[in-house]
């Protein structure tokens, strides 16, 4: 028997049935339409997201922090340090950061901010292509009482105003002040590294820990930034920090730490897809259950081809054909469904990481939440993965389609003929 | 070559010693215990027998649809015992055209696609078998019926298509089961004229299975079945008959 007559009596067979077609077809539908809507989503995210990374993330610069998120690890950093890995060969520059929390008084109104004591030659060094000032300048020379400011959509204070800055100090009651005056206001960066650069302050850091000497506290650089001759050198310079410190120090080398951000991003991606293909899976179980019953209610119609001369490979073949047009059917429908899925949430779920819930986690002035809310995740449509679907749901449609044509076209034409 | 091995064999269906037991649980039914028949191109033979005297299951057997428990069939001098179940199919897809009590039509195609049927199974062109299924339509006188839906159409035209159907791979043989079983008699008459005139036109041999007694007085030679063998044969007492079927009818015992 031809092709295009196999195919046009399986056509039949399926538009005879239209409602159990569709809701069969409709099972794959719903298994395609998850596949590709976390396969496009998540591809757009990654680039979204690897995008953010090495944009935040200089390549050239390897930052090496006392602790990650959860707390200090023991170690701290002097200036010696800095001079140290300063010397270290392929190291452009080096140099501390001490961070602080502080709140911001002007004009009768406060914000709450986090502080960096920063060497301000050293830190423009570093960061050069990243940090350019909206207003105003760094002053030559820098004054004790320099006070830059992050982008924020709404300032505390202009350039040349005289702010109050309260600082909190451990173990002391009550707080310090000092006035500083704004010099500079940055543009609007997000964050550079684990800096958090918009709503933040920056002071110098001489000024800072003179400050707190003066309280008879003691405090540390938090921070070493070391810009590298070349981002190939990046993580041989990271290695030997790391064998500096012995391993106590928390040393962040870009390229690696996007690196296993995408691993991160790639497994949940196929989990995801593991999730979409047990839905397609259960389709694959429901197709095989409806074929099982239409071959028992065709019995008679197989009989009869039977005794028209039809192979049993014929009525295999025939029988197959029926799920793998339904297989055929549904990613057809799935494919633009799953799309418009992507897009439509593409659009919807960067809106639901607003600021309370990604800036709120950073605490104080909170550096991603504007970044989420401009955030749009275009999802990345890749043929090579909607070509698998198309396979995946045929391959599925067919294997479970495998049991019942085999049962139809083993069954006896007599037998078949004489069921009522 | 071909022409040759048909010369050789003088007969279209050779059967000898067929029995065929079922099992129905644990008993054994024995539907044919010992037939011997043969039947020679162009030939009408009836076979007769109340329900259950095995007509049915000899007709299938006959036709390749069921296997014989013991005994050989030859179609065309071929063994069907040699054979496996697709070239089976086969044989039945070009030298048998069967027709059922029932019309055995498929519900959801037309008159026109249920006659394509068989053309398609063979491997001809979707154009080539509707070509072939219309002439066939023509010639059973339903041209006019082609894209009805056999639960359109009367039991008679239903039959109608059936044997169009059976006829459009132009088989040699023409099996049929009870063909006027499910019609009133009028219809069935002319459904048994219609089966005579193409076996007479076309030289087909015909074999009907059936209890109306009308199939034996049409048919060149009549059998009687009970309980599974031959209780008697008759060559018919016609012109157009009586000299060629007395030589070529029955077998040789």
């Amino acid at each position: 028997m031809r092709k295009r007559s196999i195919i046009s009596l399986s056509f039949n067979a399926l538009s005879q049935r239209k409602t159990r077609t569709s809701l069969t077809t409709l099972g794959i539908v719903i298994g395609i339409m998850m596949i590709v809507a976390i396969s496009s989503l998540s591809g757009g995210f990654k680039t979204q997201i690897s995008n953010m990374l090495t944009s935040g993330f200089q390549a050239d610069v390897v930052t090496v922090s006392t602790g990650g998120l959860f707390g200090g690890s023991g170690v701290h950093f002097e200036q010696q340090d800095v001079q140290n890995i300063n010397n270290f060969s392929g190291v452009t520059v080096a140099t501390g950061l001490q961070q602080s929390q502080v709140k911001i008084f002007y004009g009768g109104r406060n914000v709450t901010a986090i502080l960096y004591g920063v060497n301000f030659t050293e830190f423009l060094n570093v960061y050069s292509s990243k940090l350019t000032f909206t207003n105003g300048s760094l002053p030559s020379p820098i004054n004790n009482n320099t006070l830059i400011l992050g982008f924020s959509d709404d300032p505390i204070a202009q350039v040349s105003q005289n702010v109050t800055i309260q600082f909190f100090i451990s173990g002391f009651i009550g707080n310090k002040n000092a006035t500083f005056e704004v010099e500079g206001i940055f543009d609007k960066v997000g964050f550079a590294g684990t800096t958090i650069i918009d709503h933040a302050a920056f002071i110098p850091l001489d000024t800072l820990q003179e400050f707190y000497e003066k309280n008879n506290v003691t405090t540390y650089m938090d921070t070493i930034l070391v810009k590298v001759d070349d981002p190939n050198l990046a993580n041989q310079v990271g290695d030997e920090i790391n064998s500096y410190f012995n391993g106590h120090a928390n040393v962040i080398v870009a390229s690696s730490f996007i690196n296993s951000m995408q691993t991160i991003l790639n497994f949940v991606t196929v989990f995801l897809l593991a999730i979409g293909s047990i839905a397609l899976l259960v389709a694959g179980i429901s197709i095989m259950n409806i074929m099982l019953v239409s071959v028992m209610e065709r019995t008679r119609e197989i009989g009869i081809l039977k005794a028209l001369g039809a192979r049993n490979r014929t009525v295999l073949t025939q029988f197959l054909t029926e799920s793998a047009l339904i297989g055929l059917l549904g990613s057809l429908i799935g494919i633009p469904l799953g799309l418009g899925v992507a897009l439509l949430l593409g659009n919807l779920l960067p809106g639901m990481f607003s600021s309370q819930t990604f800036g709120g986690f950073i605490g104080g002035g909170g550096g991603f939440g504007d970044m989420g809310q401009g955030l749009v995740i275009t999802p990345v449509i890749d043929p090579i993965s909607i070509a698998m679907a198309i396979v995946f749901a045929l391959v599925i449609t067919v294997v479970f389609g495998l049991y019942p044509a085999r049962k139809a076209s083993k069954l006896d034409p007599v037998t078949a003929l004489r069921y009522e | 070559m071909m022409e040759e091995k048909i010369m050789a064999n003088k007969y279209l269906i050779e059967a000898r010693g067929l029995k065929k037991t079922y099992k129905m649980g644990k008993a054994e039914v024995t539907a044919l215990s010992g037939v011997d028949l043969a039947v020679v191109p162009g030939e009408f033979v009836a076979i007769m027998g109340v329900s259950g005297s095995g007509k049915s299951t000899l007709l299938y057997v006959l036709g390749g649809l069921d296997r014989p428990s013991e005994g050989y069939i030859k179609i065309d001098g071929i063994d069907l015992a040699t054979l496996k179940d697709s070239q089976l199919a086969d044989i039945r897809s070009k030298k048998i055209g069967f027709v059922f009590q029932f019309f055995n039509l498929l519900a959801r195609l037309s008159a026109l696609r249920n006659v394509r049927l068989p053309a398609e199974i063979v491997g001809a062109s979707v154009k080539e078998a509707e070509k072939q299924a219309l002439e066939m339509l023509e010639l059973v006188g339903l041209e006019g019926r082609a894209t009805h839906r056999p639960t359109e159409m009367s039991g008679g035209e239903q039959q109608r298509v059936a044997i169009a159907r059976a006829l459009i791979n132009k088989p040699r043989i023409i099996l049929a089961d009870e063909p006027t079983g499910n019609l009133d008699t009028k219809t069935g008459l002319e459904i048994l004229q219609l089966l005579k005139r193409i076996n007479k036109e076309n030289g087909q041999a015909l074999v009907v299975v059936s209890h109306d007694l009308r199939v034996g007085e049409m048919a060149d030679r009549t059998i009687h079945l009970q309980d599974g063998h031959i209780v008697s044969e008759k060559l018919a007492e016609r012109d157009d008959c009586v000299n060629e079927c007395e030589e070529e009818g029955g077998i040789e015992k």
